[in-house]
């Protein structure tokens, strides 16, 4: 639970091979379009994936974890499967790890769900799920009082 | 026959609970819907989806009543009066399948009496989400219906049992009516002991 008035911005999932799966605003600010978004979050799993190259110790490299900005701050948190779960936050946030594990877990009930489909190559289609929205809004709520 | 193996027949029955994560149900009954769709062949309508999952629970629920009856406590005939039956299942099924207790109801017309069977949020589709083209027309909780349908077969009370949606209100209820439209012999025969 975050005493400060630290905000969380918005949610990203992005699937194995870079595309966008889910992406949210929790603060109604100006959003970007579904394109951008797309585009971004291609380009990030590109810089993702160039990050564990560039590291001293390559086997041992998670990836970019935070991003620090002036006005924000984007976490990133990798699961096993390769699904990349993104948020940005206000400056003053110190670590999103916790809501990202708690959305990770909310996704993984979405996997239960016989009409979402997942193809041969484990990619899955947009999230559109009533479920998944009531049960990241009760989520959110814990952490955007 | 190799020696120090108990043989399974040797071993006791299980009595009592064990209970099955929630997760893991989940992801096979996601398989289930998604195998009954496309094996197997495609299925051509909606109606077929549902009639291929009221088969698969058709076979659950043959097999479970023998299990539950065993397992109930101060059982020791057949039951043969019509409403205890159903009060049975409403109770001590949904219990040890579930872990909750589901309503009973009793809607009488033209053709006789139909019953009933009540589930608030049922467990089995508890993670699917309808897409909103098929929200009105498919439950996968046909399922359920098979279910009840093989419970009332084994038992000898045959009835066409199909899963309704209730959400009057519309607002998004998952509660589920399994009505029960029992054959006709059935309830002539039921008329018939009670006298």
């Amino acid at each position: 639970m975050s005493a400060s008035k630290a905000n969380i911005l918005s949610l990203w999932i992005v699937n194995k091979s870079g595309g966008l799966v889910y992406n949210r605003d929790f603060l109604g600010s100006k959003a970007l379009d579904t394109n951008a978004c797309l585009k971004l979050a291609g380009m990030f799993h590109g810089m993702h994936a160039i990050s564990k190259q560039l590291s001293p110790n390559p086997a041992d490299c998670s990836g970019i974890e935070v991003l620090e900005a002036e006005g924000f701050k984007f976490f990133c948190f990798e699961s096993a499967s390769g699904v990349k779960l993104l948020c940005s936050t206000e400056p003053s946030f110190h670590n999103a790890k916790a809501f990202l594990e708690g959305v990770y877990k909310v996704y993984a009930d979405v996997l239960k769900d016989p009409f979402y489909v997942i193809d041969h190559s484990g990619i899955g289609q947009p999230i559109r799920q009533d479920r998944f929205d009531r049960k990241l809004d009760q989520l959110i709520r814990e952490w955007n009082p | 026959m190799p020696k120090g193996l108990p043989l399974i027949l040797d071993r006791p029955i299980p009595k009592g609970k064990s209970e099955v994560s929630l997760s893991a149900f989940a992801f096979l009954f996601s398989a289930i819907v998604q195998y009954t769709k496309s094996s197997p062949t495609p299925a051509r309508s909606l109606t077929t989806w549902e009639e291929r999952l009221h088969a698969i629970g058709y076979g659950v629920g043959i097999r479970v009543l023998d299990l539950i009856v065993f397992r109930t406590k101060g059982v020791d005939s057949r039951e043969t009066d019509l409403i205890r039956f159903l009060t049975w299942i409403q109770t001590t099924v949904w219990k040890a399948m579930f872990n909750k207790q589901a309503e009973l109801k009793k809607v009488s017309q033209d053709g006789g009496a139909v019953f009933l069977i009540c589930d608030p949020d049922p467990i089995v589709s508890h993670y699917v989400c309808n897409p909103p083209d098929y929200s009105k027309s498919f439950s996968s909780e046909a399922y359920l219906a098979g279910f009840l349908a093989g419970l009332l077969d084994g038992a000898e009370f045959p009835a066409e049992v199909t899963a309704h949606n209730y959400d009057p209100d519309g607002t998004g209820s998952r509660e589920i009516n399994c009505e029960i439209n029992f054959k006709r012999h059935v309830l002539q025969r039921a008329e018939r002991v009670a006298k």
